[in-house]
């Protein structure tokens, strides 16, 4: 079973993402933080990172740094209501980030971009 | 003949402190009612505040954060990267170097990839000798400004700041705060709001970070600190600030905004002519002279307070620090309110000269001294035998009791709007610090006001030497715990 | 001074009556005395039963030409027995004028010496039974007033003003003591209210956790397991089997919901925005937000509003209408960006009518929704917000133009400039400057003139970007007028940009020392960005 790791601080959207996600049959694991979530990627392995760019204590890049370090080849897929053109969306691509959703998204589409990242 | 002037004399004190008294009772009984109904508008109001587009919007003012800096170099590189990664969008950084003798300079120009440029700009403010202005080369530091100059003080390093400063709002903050990601968002809310009125500037709140859990730059979980003297300010800290301001800001009558955390007008500070670098009160005499601007040119204006917690610090937890801290708010007030004596009692500066000003005479800057001369008043009169003696001793029982229910209330204050100190042990260590606070700590504070004045009136001026710890005592400790836990 | 003595007497308290009781003592003894001494003076005659015997002692001297005998008892001569009081103290003075030696009268009751009391009480009795009777002559003016000042002098000073002062006393007492503990009971008061508010704040905090994980199963559900065309052919009863039936009835338990469900539709889009939508009419949570503009409380009325205008409950429009303008600043600032934003009216007729003005924060949410409205729906005549009578109403229309990308309105814009305040103009100029609008060249070159130092480094910033060869004659002309230094490193800077050596020759050849600081940060690679 494939475990995916959600990076978000809004609880009401990680839990959807958790229910939507657990029905294709993934194992899940949510982080609130950019603390708890540093924690998470060094305890869990997850096959994918699901993470947003603004989340408390912690920037989106540190995370994704910290993840590309442990694991380089895990996909990552931002999540994020900043716009595409922001210089710190730019910059995560540049590290290596496989797929960017913006917010208001659609939870389907979503499980369909993970179902295909995590094969 | 004697006798009986002796006699008048001693009953028009009973009566002065018995008005006293009863003043101040009734100040803070108005306070707590006027507190609490502020917070809980306060409380509503922030439920539709929506943040989403503050950062990305066009209308969003731009914010110059400036921050003086005077041998921090322990400390500066992590605060000045903590600064840079605020959520804001448009701001810049302006660090200024006050004439540091450690190497404050040289980390900053290592870290950041800084060179001296020929920047030219207008000195608005007269300043000490700037020495250069410094930016980066890398292009991801380009939020961030160096002023290097000869040391005058932090008024004076804050005017050097805001004569370099670009946008329209000014923060003016202590480089060594912890500043919460979304602090810069929340204080700009006040000037984005107001429709018929001019913000001239916002106050924040300044919570306790000491023995707080602090992981990169940030509280994340807190906790009361270890000594008395540190409990006395978290409990200050409901008091004063929470319960205190927000009353202030309810009657639009708020005469000070902390040094450490306040956000100005940035044009309206320049045509008042920045910051006053003779004295040692800069922050409370720059808006008593906003205030009096306003009042002066007859316009409709305000003065905001955001009592979220946003901004951290670390408070001196040693009574010699403490002490020094304190003789200075003494006679930095004392300096403020001789400067703008005009002010008080005249109606045509409305709140703050009828409200504002005779209290902060009255209660903070003449507390002390009345509050000694009571004490020193009593012990005579249980001397001589005068019996009245009893009645003044069932007055300081009132007061004792008094002071208590207003300082559970200030903690039941903050349960109810932010909760943060969750601990059931801290509380009822909270709980005990009230109870001891008038015996061991108020009388403490009493002296130390009383050596303000008494400094003021020799003409000592300056900082005092203010010792940093660093946040590192929080990890540190925890460190030395975990053995012990297993 | 009257009141302090009162004040001071009651404060004494219990001391002062044990202190009363010891002087009341001592003051009944002398009293006495003098009582009896007075009255024996009143009668010259003798009284029957009654006779005095002087003593005086002197050890050392012969009295006997007082007519005094040597006593029994060692050291002390007595005088015959006198039967009437005033022999007695005459020779009582003279003996003292004489000798300098003060006697001692006895008095003796039928021959027996006795004490005071009995004597007063003997005369008492007297007097009672009418056996004994003032003389009348006696009674004169001056020996009373003499009287008067021996009197005086031996009895102690008590309070004139008697029962008057104890009365006043008490109610100046009973108002500061019943002060003392108002004051304790109101911050009594206080306290428990504020605990009481923190107890109810706790409970009413775990309960809406506990609804948000009651209500979120059942949505999910809803959303995941469900098509649209399934949840649009539910009816009521079967949207209410999925929650747990007694909650819904609860007001909390649906705002909780409302809540969930607009978070919800906030960060999704599509399908799934439209099966909330379902799901927040179908179980009535629609009425209830309508139900909350009755409110008289503000923030209840707000939070229908802002319902009403995420879950696009189009029937409410009318309602809301009326909030528009109301004083209060959230109720108002919400109401008008619901009715943008659901009530389809591309000429922002609520906004044209504003009377109060629009603060940035309005703006900075209007501007989203209206961007929304251009975007998916119909375009917006924003000329017309630029006849509103509220400037700032106008001020917002001129910025709209540039947020949206309206070129074709600034032809309009130019028709206006001339007649527009300088709030106005100031955003006119970068709309200018936003589409490098030459047309308005004329314009900017003519108001360079301005005594607006904000106009006058708007249009230099506007010139920086479409300035044409006239604009840099005009601005080195201003140049070598007196200009502050903000204006010349403005205006420098512009010139950088569209003649840069035009500018160096100028700078070289210039005497003063600012230009040359300003060129030397203009050429400087470091600062290329500031």
């Amino acid at each position: 079973m494939k475990n995916i790791l959600i990076i978000e601080d809004d609880r009401l959207i990680s839990s959807l993402l958790n229910f939507r996600l657990k029905k294709d049959g993934y194992n899940v694991t949510t982080a609130e933080d950019g603390l708890s979530g540093m924690d998470a990627i060094d305890a869990s392995e997850p096959d994918l990172i699901i993470t947003d760019v603004m989340i408390p204590f912690k920037t989106g890049i540190e995370i994704i740094n910290h993840a590309k370090k442990v694991y380089p080849k895990v996909p990552i897929i931002v999540l994020s209501s900043l716009g595409e053109e922001e210089a710190i969306v730019m910059e995560a691509f540049n590290l290596g980030v496989s797929d960017f959703i913006p917010k208001p998204f659609n939870p389907n589409e979503l499980a369909v971009r993970v179902r295909r990242l995590i094969q | 003949m004697y006798n009986l002037l002796l006699d008048i004399l001693v009953e028009i004190f009973g009566i002065l402190f018995l008005v006293y008294s009863f003043s101040v009772i009734s100040f803070y009984l108005i306070m707590t009612v006027l507190s609490a109904l502020e917070m809980r508008d306060h409380l509503k109001k922030n439920k539709f505040a929506d943040y989403r587009d503050v950062i990305t919007s066009p209308v969003t003012p731009g914010i110059s954060v400036i921050a003086p800096a005077y041998n921090e170099g322990q400390n500066i590189v992590q605060n000045a990267k903590s600064l840079l990664t605020l959520h804001y969008g448009k701001f810049e950084v302006i660090i200024v170097n006050d004439g540091s003798k450690d190497d404050t300079l040289e980390k900053m120009v290592e870290s950041f990839s800084l060179v001296k440029t020929d920047y030219a700009y207008y000195k608005h403010v007269e300043t000490g000798k700037i020495r250069g202005v410094y930016k980066s080369t890398n292009p991801s530091f380009a939020k961030l400004t160096l002023v290097d100059k000869e040391n005058g003080g932090k008024a004076d390093a804050l005017n050097a700041g805001i004569n370099l400063a670009a946008n329209e709002i000014l923060a003016c903050i202590d480089v060594d705060c912890i500043l919460s990601s979304d602090s810069l968002t929340r204080m700009v809310r006040p000037f984005m709001e107001e429709t018929n009125r001019k913000v001239i500037a916002v106050g924040g709140v300044i919570g306790v970070a000491n023995n707080c859990q602090v992981k990169d730059g940030t509280v994340t979980e807190y906790r009361v600190p270890d000594t008395l003297l540190g409990r006395f300010q978290v409990i200050e800290y409901f008091r004063a600030f929470l319960m205190g301001r927000m009353a202030w800001t309810r009657i639009n009558g708020l005469m000070l905004i902390s040094g450490a955390f306040g956000f100005f007008n940035k044009e309206l500070v320049l045509k008042v002519g920045g910051y006053f670098p003779k004295t040692v009160g800069e922050d409370m005499e720059l808006v008593v002279r906003m205030r009096r601007y306003m009042e002066e040119t007859g316009q409709k204006y305000k003065v905001g307070f955001v009592p979220d917690p946003l901004c951290w610090t670390e408070v001196p937890e040693s009574e010699n620090i403490l002490s020094k801290q304190r003789n200075r708010w003494m006679r930095g007030t004392i300096e403020t309110l001789q400067l703008h004596q005009k002010v008080k009692l005249n109606p045509k500066y409305g709140v703050l000269g009828m409200v504002s000003y005779p209290y902060w005479s009255v209660f903070e800057k003449g507390g002390p001294v009345i509050e000694m001369t009571g004490f020193l008043y009593t012990l005579l009169m249980i001397f001589t035998g005068d019996i009245s003696a009893l009645y003044f001793v069932g007055l300081f029982c009132l007061m004792y009791v008094f002071s208590v229910m207003i300082s559970a209330f200030s903690i039941l204050f903050e349960g109810v709007a932010y909760n943060n100190y969750k601990d059931r042990s801290d509380l009822n260590k909270l709980m005990k610090t009230v109870l001891l606070e008038p015996f061991l700590i108020h009388p403490k504070i009493v002296l130390w006001g009383l050596k303000g004045h008494w400094h003021f009136i020799k003409g000592k001026g300056g900082w005092g030497e203010m010792i940093r710890t660093g946040f590192k005592k929080a990890e540190d400790k925890k460190k030395i715990d975990i053995p012990i836990q297993l | 001074m009257n009141e302090l003595c009162k004040r001071h007497l009651f404060k004494l308290g219990p001391l002062f009556f044990f202190l009363i009781f010891l002087l009341g003592n001592l003051h009944a003894e002398d009293s006495l005395t003098l009582q009896v001494e007075s009255k024996l003076f009143e009668v010259s005659r003798e009284i029957p039963g009654l006779s005095f015997v002087l003593e005086v002692e002197e050890k050392e001297n012969d009295l006997s030409i007082f007519s005094l005998t040597k006593s029994a008892q060692k050291g002390f001569w007595i005088s015959d027995t006198l039967l009437d009081f005033r022999s007695a103290t005459h020779l009582r003075d003279t003996v003292f004028s004489s000798s300098g030696i003060k006697g001692e009268i006895s008095f003796l009751i039928f021959g027996k010496k006795s004490e005071k009391e009995a004597i007063h009480e003997f005369l008492d009795n007297l007097s009672r039974n009418e056996l004994l009777m003032a003389d009348v002559s006696s009674k004169s003016n001056g020996f009373e007033e003499g009287e008067l000042h021996s009197l005086a002098s031996k009895v102690n000073f008590s309070p004139f003003y008697g029962l008057k002062t104890k009365i006043l006393v008490d109610t100046k007492m009973v108002l500061l003591v019943s002060t003392f503990i108002l004051f304790l009971v109101a911050s009594v008061i206080l306290v428990t209210i504020m605990y009481v508010v923190k107890k109810r704040k706790k409970k009413r905090d775990s309960l809406t956790m506990k609804f948000k994980e009651l209500s979120f199963e059942p949505i999910s559900n809803l959303l995941f397991e469900h098509s649209l065309q399934e949840l649009q052919s539910f009816d009521r009863t079967k949207f209410e089997s999925f929650f747990p039936v007694d909650h819904l009835k609860d007001n909390l338990f649906k705002d909780v919901m409302i809540l969930e469900i607009i978070s919800l539709n906030k960060n999704m889009k599509g399908e799934f925005k439209t099966k909330l939508k379902t799901i927040y009419r179908k179980l009535g949570l629609d009425a209830h937000s309508i139900q909350k503009l009755s409110s008289k409380k503000w923030d209840v009325i707000t939070s229908g509003i802002v319902e009403i205008n995420e879950m696009d409950v189009v029937e409410a429009v009318e309602k809301v209408k009326k909030f528009a303008k109301s004083e209060n600043f959230y109720v108002r600032s919400n109401a008008v960006a619901t009715l943008l934003n659901i009530s389809n009216d591309p000429e922002l007729k609520v906004l044209v009518d504003q009377d109060f003005p629009l603060s940035r924060w309005q703006q900075m949410v209007y501007f989203r929704i209206i961007k929304f409205i251009n975007n998916s729906q119909e375009k917006v005549k924003v000329d017309l917000l630029f006849e509103s009578k509220n400037e700032s109403v106008r001020v917002f229309g001129y910025k709209l133009v540039r947020y949206l990308g309206l070129f074709e309105m600034l032809e309009i814009l130019v028709n206006k400039y001339k007649n527009a305040s300088i709030p106005e103009k100031l955003e006119m100029i970068k709309c200018f400057d936003a589409f490098s609008y030459q047309d308005s060249l004329n314009l900017l070159h003519r108001d360079l003139a301005t005594a607006d130092k904000g106009l006058f480094l708007g249009i230099v910033a506007v010139l920086k970007n479409i300035g044409n060869p006239i604009s840099e004659v005009i601005m080195l002309e201003k140049l070598k007028s007196d200009l502050d230094f903000e204006s010349k490193k403005a205006v420098m800077q512009a010139l950088h940009i569209l003649n840069p050596d035009l500018l160096e020759e100028w700078s070289c050849n210039a005497k003063d020392i600012e230009v040359q600081q300003i060129f030397n940060h203009l050429i400087d690679p470091v600062l290329s960005h500031v």
